[in-house]
């Protein structure tokens, strides 16, 4: 049974703000009583509507926040009580965020980077190499972080996350404002690392394309609250009953009736006979879809 | 201590490499140099009117090399880089790298302190031969001392800028402590007149703070040096550079507790 490296209990954090000098104390509950477990090697959506509490979650994990109440474990580690032990042993990327130097290229970055965790410079030459060339970003590497264009600022922002072969990777929307093509090989390269090096992965993304192709369980969160925590494949077949049925009208109009196991005869009778047809055809519920009703419920 | 001897080596290498360090290097070089042939012009009216100078216009003119050399080196620009981090909240993403951020950012500093001093140094002295005709009256067998003291200097002000940075958790602006600890070197400091100058109840208020022996303690050794002052200053100097690192710990972790960053 593989081992859990990330436990949530109950996590809870609250902002405060002050309404003027003198003002009362306004409270946001951003993350409420959150309880959750990542087993070592699984490849988690953490997912939710903007402003659900992802990122304060994922903060909190990586210690950049501590949390108002409740407790949270990291490869057994209290994240705000042992910070420096922990950043260590974990990769962290967000989309939003620079964790590179801006004013030096991405080889001073690595280079420092590599010197905290302790890697010869052979060792993380080659690591560098490897990874640069995964990844083709090999010509990028010498020019300022500030000169990159995002889709090269990101690969090089996943490189310096990978430098040290964390255990558990954090990436908060690592995808934002990438390219079809930049998207897919960051995802194949995502893909491939964990797969080889066991590296268990917490992903948030609004982008159901980096959910699909990489991601095998879903947390969903909204409100601060868990909504649900269930793999994929079961998501689909729960809420989306697996396939929809589509009817093209001779107008071109296409109308669906999803295809649940309490659809009764008589309602595929009724949809049916509406208006004529030119067309039938079966399709799956998209993940996009799902996810979406499961807001709006 | 790997990666901060590289961020000094980095940022040394980047202040001698980049055009537009350069640039504004280049206008603190010219300032020095007006400076220095100014003092010199009024050194010579003031000897001109008076039979008995306190020292001669070569050492003033290279204590005032040591002081301003000092000044036009510091980066002051990253005072309101770590501001900026604090007020945003974006100090909190570099809390998950395994880099001290108060180490690293002293450390940086450093690094254009250690690229910079140099060439000023150089050119100062190379002002003060074409002026007077003679080198500042130094010791060459003293100066690693003097250098080692100037390091120590220029930690404190490196300090200094980061504390003054951090402290943009309190204060929404802290740039005019960053001016009033500049207007304190200059005056308490004795920048552009060694404190010897000043009335005697001056002089010990100025020796009573660490400008006294950052600023003139440190660049008078260059016309008046001994064991005895050197070690003086050496003391002072590793007294208030241990009081300014602690309270900037402090003030560091408060930060970490404290600074937010939503959504």
């Amino acid at each position: 049974m593989p081992e859990t490296v990330i436990i949530a209990d109950h996590l809870t954090k609250i902002f405060k703000y002050k309404k003027g000098v003198l003002g009362k104390i306004i409270e946001n509950t951003a993350v409420s009583a959150l309880s959750f477990e990542v087993k070592a090697g699984e490849i988690i959506a953490f997912i939710g509507p903007n402003g659900g509490g992802k990122s304060t979650t994922i903060k909190m994990l990586t210690s950049i926040l501590y949390p108002s109440s409740g407790h949270a474990s990291v490869l057994g580690l209290t994240p705000w009580k042992n910070r420096e032990k922990l950043v260590r042993q974990i990769g962290v990327v967000f989309g939003q965020k620079s964790q590179l130097y801006y004013h030096l290229s991405p080889t001073d970055s690595y280079t420092l980077s590599a010197a905290a965790y302790n890697l010869s410079s052979r060792e993380a030459k080659a690591r560098v190499h490897e990874l640069a060339k995964q990844f083709e970003i090999e010509d990028c590497l010498n020019l300022p972080v500030k000169n990159l264009s995002l889709g090269q600022r990101m690969r090089c922002e996943l490189i310096a996350s990978l430098l040290h072969r964390p255990s558990v990777l954090f990436l908060d929307e690592p995808t934002l404002g990438l390219d079809i093509e930049a998207k897919y090989l960051f995802r194949s390269f995502l893909l491939k690392q964990a797969q080889k090096e066991g590296t268990t992965v917490f992903l948030t993304s609004h982008d159901v394309g980096d959910i699909e192709s990489l991601c095998h369980r879903i947390l969903l969160i909204n409100h601060g609250k868990l909504l649900l925590d269930s793999d994929i494949q079961n998501l689909k077949e729960k809420y989306g009953a697996g396939q929809v049925l589509c009817v093209e009208r001779p107008s071109g109009k296409i109308e669906e009736i999803s295809l649940q196991t309490t659809t009764k005869l008589s309602q595929l009778k009724k949809f049916f006979s509406s208006q004529p047809f030119s067309n039938v055809f079966v399709r799956s519920t998209d993940l996009e879809t799902i996810i979406a009703s499961i807001y709006r419920k | 201590m790997k990666p901060y001897l590289l961020a000094v080596l980095m940022n040394m290498r980047d202040q001698l490499q980049r055009s537009r360090e350069w640039g504004i290097f280049l206008i603190r070089i010219i300032f020095l140099c007006f400076m220095i042939l100014i003092f010199h012009k009024f050194w010579l009216v003031l000897k001109a009117g008076e039979t008995h100078m306190v020292i001669d216009p070569v050492s003033f003119l290279s204590y005032l090399t040591v002081g301003a050399g000092l000044q036009f080196s510091r980066p002051e620009g990253r005072v309101k880089e770590i501001e900026e981090e604090v007020r945003t909240g974006n100090i909190a993403y570099r809390f998950i790298r395994p880099i001290h951020f108060v180490l690293l950012n002293f450390c940086e500093c450093l690094g254009v302190y250690f690229a910079r001093l140099p060439i000023l140094f150089c050119v100062g002295t190379g002002m003060i031969y074409l002026l007077t005709g003679s080198f500042p009256p130094i010791n060459p067998l003293y100066l690693p001392i003097v250098l080692g003291l100037l390091i120590l200097s220029a930690c404190f002000a490196s300090l200094c800028m980061v504390f003054i940075g951090l402290s943009a958790l309190y204060f929404y602006d802290p740039l005019p402590f960053f001016w009033i600890v500049q207007k304190c070197e200059y005056v308490l400091g004795g920048l552009f007149f060694p404190i010897i100058f000043y009335p005697e109840w001056f002089q010990k208020i100025c020796l009573m703070t660490p400008f006294g022996w950052t600023g003139y303690g440190v660049s008078s050794l260059i016309y008046d040096f001994s064991f005895d002052n050197a070690l003086t200053v050496f003391l002072h100097l590793i007294a208030w550079n241990a009081l300014l690192l602690g309270a900037l710990l402090a003030l560091y972790k408060t930060v970490q507790k404290k600074v937010c960053v939503y959504g």
